[in-house]
């Protein structure tokens, strides 16, 4: 009797220790992959802010030369300024600052500022006298290579978002991690103008 | 019986869990193009040998002298893909700069036949060559040439402005970096021996070795002190091990093992010591490109 009730004891053991390595393993999956999400989702705020610095420049350059309605640059204006409150506003979700960029890339669409599909100004391709101003060239550079930025930024942080997601959502993680409050990360929109023209998948 | 079968799961446990660690490291991202046979990689056969000879050897004293990773590469197309999008791709799947993410790295990536150009900037490359920058240099020394059908001094021209601009930036001469400057032995300024990347490589390889090693004799051991003469299963193990490993270093997609070179001799007009680039693929998005 004494010899059954230690075998069972040690079944017990054996299986409780099984148990706690397994969550302590998938915890620690968790942790790492959410520290990497986080890191890329830094780099995407970052570009979000260096997008928002330059704005007011583009906008400027733009408007002296090509002269366009003042309705379309305050819709650009009042986007980017929702944009940065959104940003500074300890409170906002990854959510909220995901929608508030989807709603600046739409405004600077609709203003020309970029082009769809492309991460370039299409407004350039109205007003040639802009292609022969260098410093407006060198401009449309830094706007292009800041949406390129922008874009990269979002692609590597969507990978380690739907790494981590894959990872959260498999058994038995997903009792871990809603045991311990492990929340699926969301992802951005697929972008407007990508939807209207046709692009290859970067990861083909 | 069971003792030598709960050995192997274990080691073929432990076998996986490293190659999960090795390949983990490596980039994700999948170079569209085969790997690189030198700096400048002229797929679209529009560089003459004279100008590729001499601006392979630019980049390889750039490499040896400065650590600095700089990449030519022109193609015919991009088969449809953007330019952006496909010169990241090889900038990352090739892992072009140093591991140690401290050195600037550079691909100038052209497609011929779609008319387009692209230069990426890694990240800790964009303070000296910011987007206008680069855009600026393109516009002035690639497309003239380009539309004049000039390929190889357009990259030339626009490489060497690039060389001039971070050198100058950074106080370092470029004396000894192009060719056709005075013929003196190029002087190693930031410490003999081998890159950090390739050191850390290879210390990283011979630390795996010596696992492995210890692993096998063990297992030997305890085979051999039980007795049982179990042939071939000791093979059988070994070539798992060491199957496994170099899979794992070719299947990270970057140049792997191989380091940024162990540079600070040769130089000269050798044109070349091409060690593969150092891993690093640090492109963050940055640069410029165009038409013309």
């Amino acid at each position: 009797m004494n010899k059954t009730f230690l075998i069972g004891l040690g079944v017990v053991v054996l299986i409780v220790l099984i148990i706690g390595g397994v969550m302590f393993g998938s915890y620690n999956t968790l942790v790492t992959k959410q520290q990497n999400v986080k890191a890329h989702w830094s780099e995407v705020e970052n570009q979000m802010q260096r997008r928002a610095d330059l704005i007011p420049n583009i906008v400027a350059t733009v408007k002296g030369v090509a002269g366009l309605e003042e309705r379309v640059f305050t819709k650009i204006a009042e986007a980017r300024s929702q944009l940065l409150s959104t940003m500074q506003n300890p409170n906002s979700t990854t959510e909220d600052k995901i929608a508030a960029d989807t709603k600046l890339t739409q405004a600077m669409r609709d203003g020309g500022l970029l082009g769809t599909g492309g991460r370039f100004l299409s407004i350039a391709e109205n007003y040639p006298q802009l292609k022969s101003n260098e410093s407006f060239m060198k401009l449309q550079d830094e706007l292009a290579g800041t949406e390129n930025r922008l874009a990269t930024a979002r692609r590597d942080y969507t990978l380690a978002a739907q790494d981590y997601n894959t990872t959260r959502s498999r058994f038995p993680t997903v009792l871990i991690a809603g045991l311990m409050g492990f929340k699926e990360q969301p992802y951005f929109q697929a972008d407007a103008g990508a939807r209207e023209a046709p692009k290859v998948d970067f990861n083909k | 019986m069971t003792k030598p079968r709960i050995f192997q799961i274990g080691v073929g446990a432990l076998v996986l869990l490293i190659t999960a660690i090795v390949s983990t490291s490596g980039q994700t991202a999948q170079s569209p193009l085969p790997p690189p046979t030198g700096y400048v990689n002229d797929y679209a056969n529009v560089i003459d040998r004279a100008t590729k000879q001499q601006l392979e050897t630019t980049l390889a004293n750039l490499d040896q002298q400065q650590k600095i990773q700089f990449s030519v590469v022109t193609v015919d197309t991009t088969g449809g893909r953007e330019i952006f999008d496909y010169s990241l791709a090889v900038a990352r799947g090739w892992g072009i700069g140093s591991k140690d993410a401290q050195k600037p790295s550079l691909l100038l990536l052209v497609a011929i036949k779609d008319h387009k150009y692209f230069t990426q900037v890694s990240r800790h490359l964009e303070g000296d060559l910011p987007d206008g920058l680069v855009g600026q240099i393109q516009r002035e020394r690639l497309v003239p040439a380009f539309r004049s059908g000039d390929y190889g001094r357009g990259l030339t021209d626009t490489i060497n402005e690039y060389i001039t601009t971070v050198a100058s930036k950074n106080g370092f001469s470029t004396d000894a970096i192009f060719p056709a400057g005075t013929k003196r032995p190029p002087e190693v300024k930031s410490g003999p021996g081998s890159s950090p990347a390739g050191v850390f490589g290879a210390v990283f390889l011979i630390f795996l070795v010596v696992i492995v090693g210890a692993i096998v004799v063990i297992i030997a051991r305890i085979r051999g002190g039980r007795g049982g003469p179990r042939g071939g299963g000791g093979g059988w193990l070994t070539w798992l091990l060491v199957s496994s490993l170099l899979n794992s270093g070719r299947g990270s997609g970057s140049s792997g093992w191989s380091g940024g070179g162990f540079g600070g001799l040769g130089g000269g007009t050798s044109g070349g010591g091409f060690g593969g680039f150092g891993g690093g693929g640090d492109f963050g998005g940055g640069g410029a490109g165009g038409s013309w």
